[in-house]
């Protein structure tokens, strides 16, 4: 298992109508949803806690983060178990779709279109195989950033 | 003499195994120099010694070699009867080595050059003229026999992060296993042969989480001991005669819980060597002997632990105590307070720092830190003391630090874990028991005692049901010495929860103290008391 032949699989999910991808090698497991605990007092990106098998893991809503609007979780909502940089995580998505194998061609640098949009800003890059566009997640960048800083313009 | 501890693994490892068995080497030798020095505690002595200077040579750890040789030679020369042994110069000794350590542990962790010790120089200049100068062996001459030691068990050393591996799978079974069990496809089987394993599962599980929990308890032998020699210190600053008694030593507690305690047991003792014993003269006046006694006594009670920490001096200065609290207006004129009360008193923060009331000025410092202390690995401190007879502090813990009972207690379609510690009692408050002031903050009158009330729902901002009831459970909980009335709506279920840290990521929600998983396998916060006590407190000044 070479880091050059998986580093460029995505497990790709949906926000809202977009497709987005994270790195497969940080995608640790897919949940369904279960019952998420709220926890008063949290930052609003933080949707609350769940237990993983005895481990209590926070569950952060991508579209909070990313300044989609906030919806209900529907019937094929799923959390991401991703290994982050300050522990494991639970992100919370509106449905996973599929593994999509990029090759480096079809990857541009986020810089690639001017968006203005400080959504951007936390992509790794922006794939586009075969006439789709598949938006890359900077896993750490998105849990770094708070959403106020993340107005659309 | 400044050396790098370098990073690779085996030199670390290398300095961890001899941090370990040096420190365990003093702590008996402290041990030993607790009673009469005989030629086999002083062999046993100068074998410790021995063996740093040897490990110390191999690490190239030059001051500890020095300090250790020179302690050495001076331990040969009692071994030989040559001298007498000085227990004074050899408690100093293993506090220098201790020191030792510490840098050395310092210059590990943080990947740095060992730092010299500065009072080394000086001491092994007195221990050379100590070596060099020749003493009259005095007439008692060490004959007393070493008591028979505790019986060896044997023993095995283990990474202390496998056990902590070994006790989180075992919850985590324990939390699949209660899902299981309660799964209601499950409880509704009848197949006897199927209910008779799934209680055989839970016995066995119930079994493995006990003995996964004792794998963490260590005995306070160890912490005991330590106080060995800060009485011996104390008593020789303050130049009253004090005994030590132990008892308890083999009672056994989570790790976590006993490197909490040490430094709120040092306070006690300070306090009452300081500040709760008299000096020879005043006793003997008194009637008492001149001899006075601090005693240190461990037991199991009902589930938890309590160390009592005692005196025979001349017990809390009751009316200073009550003149100081009204000069700080914590009391009214006409306040009669009962003794509890009184005694609780020295717990607040800073509340005898005035010197001018020299007998509690002792005794009040850091007994907020203590009671700090306690109270964050769920304890509870309690005073008694009687004049001219002594002061007792009692101390109540839990057995360990990760499993609380915790009383599950619903709000809204929420629920929430009450430590059960701190729930005094509850109750379904008849209307005539509100008050409103201002149409706004709440009070109820409990049997003649006035509490502020905490409406939970609307602290934590839950959802209500359209044309569901306000909660009309009052939980009455106490804590930072307060009680308050919690409403909620309901009180399910009383149970044992693992208490999880909440992580990073939802820490600002600074209501709950953590985390932990219920039967039902659901995420349920734990409410901190002391917190939401506070919180009230504070909101209610402002309004």
């Amino acid at each position: 298992m070479s880091a050059v032949a998986t580093g460029s699989k995505f497990m790709t999910f949906r926000l809202a109508t977009e497709t987005y991808g994270l790195q497969i090698l940080q995608v640790r497991e897919l949940v369904r949803l279960v019952e998420i605990t709220r926890v008063p007092g949290a930052p609003a990106f933080v949707r609350g806690v769940v237990n993983l098998r005895g481990k209590v893991i926070p569950v952060i809503d991508l579209r909070h983060k990313l300044g989609i609007e906030r919806i209900e979780p529907g019937e094929q909502a799923v959390i991401m178990v991703v290994n982050a940089a300050s522990g494991l995580m639970g992100l919370l998505v509106d449905e996973v779709l599929d593994v999509v194998a990029l090759t480096p061609a079809q990857i541009e640098p986020p810089t690639a279109v001017a968006t203005g949009d400080h959504a951007a800003s936390l992509l790794s890059g922006i794939g586009k195989p075969d006439q789709r566009l598949i938006f890359l997640i900077d896993l750490e960048r998105v849990l770094a950033t708070t959403p106020t800083e993340l107005r659309a313009p | 003499m400044a050396q790098r501890v370098e990073r690779d693994a085996e030199t670390i490892e290398l300095h961890a195994d001899f941090l370990e068995e040096a420190g365990e080497g003093l702590t008996q030798v402290e041990q030993l120099l607790a009673s009469a020095p005989t030629a086999e505690s002083i062999g046993a002595m100068f074998r410790v010694f021995h063996t740093i200077k040897g490990v110390a040579g191999f690490l190239e750890l030059r001051q500890a070699i020095e300090v250790a040789h020179t302690t050495e030679t001076l331990l040969n020369q009692y071994r030989e009867g040559s001298k007498t042994l000085d227990r004074d110069l050899m408690f100093e000794a293993v506090a220098l080595h201790r020191a030792l350590l510490a840098a050395v542990k310092q210059a590990v962790e943080g990947h740095c050059e060992v730092a010299s010790v500065e009072r080394a120089a000086d001491f092994i200049a007195r221990l050379q003229l100590e070596i060099r100068t020749e003493r009259a062996v005095s007439a008692a001459a060490p004959t007393a026999v070493v008591e028979a030691s505790s019986q060896l068990k044997e023993t095995l050393k283990v990474d202390l992060e496998r056990v902590d591996t070994l006790v989180e799978m075992v919850g985590e079974l324990l939390v699949v296993e209660s899902i299981v069990a309660n799964a209601p496809e499950v409880v509704g089987l009848s197949a006897p042969r199927v209910r008779q394993s799934l209680g055989q599962l839970t016995k066995i599980c119930r079994d493995l989480q006990s003995l996964a929990m004792r794998l963490r308890m260590v005995p306070l032998r160890g912490l005991f001991q330590k106080t060995v020699r800060i009485v011996h210190e104390l008593s020789k600053k303050t130049g009253k005669d004090v005994a030590l008694a132990r008892e308890g030593d083999d009672i056994e507690l989570d790790r976590g819980v006993v490197l909490k305690l040490e430094e709120p047991l040092m306070h006690m003792l300070r306090n009452a060597i300081d500040h709760g014993v008299e000096t020879a003269a005043q006793r003997t006046a008194a009637g008492k002997p001149a001899q006075a006694t601090v005693r240190l006594k461990a037991f199991a009670e009902s589930g938890r632990v309590v160390i009592e920490i005692s005196d025979d001096g001349q017990g809390l200065q009751r009316d200073a105590i009550v003149r100081r609290a009204r000069e700080r207006g914590l009391l009214g004129p006409g306040e009669e307070p009962a003794d509890a009360e009184v005694w609780n008193l020295i717990f607040l923060p800073g509340f005898s720092t005035a010197t001018q009331v020299t007998e509690l000025s002792g005794r009040g410092v850091g007994m907020d830190v203590v009671l700090r202390n306690v109270q964050a690995m769920q304890g509870r401190v309690t005073v008694s003391s009687t004049k001219g007879q002594g002061t007792t502090v009692r101390l109540s813990l839990p057995l360990t630090l990760a499993v609380i009972n915790g009383m599950l207690v619903s709000c809204g379609d929420e629920r929430y874990i009450i430590p059960s510690l701190a729930i005094v009692e509850s109750l379904r408050p008849r209307p005539t028991m509100w008050g409103r002031l201002a149409q706004r903050t709440e009070l109820l009158n409990l049997r003649g005692e006035l509490l502020s009330v905490v409406r939970l729902d609307q602290l934590l901002g839950t959802r209500r049901a359209e044309g569901a009831e306000a909660p009309s459970l009052a939980v009455i909980v106490e804590g930072s010495g307060r009680k308050v009335a919690v409403m909620v709506h309901d009180v399910l279920a009383e149970q044992q929860v693992v208490i999880k840290p909440l992580s990073s990521a939802a820490e600002a929600a600074d209501l709950f103290s953590g985390v932990a998983v219920l039967a039902d396998g659901r995420a349920g916060l734990i409410l901190d008391v002391d917190r939401l006590v506070r919180r009230t407190a504070s909101a209610g000044a402002r309004s």
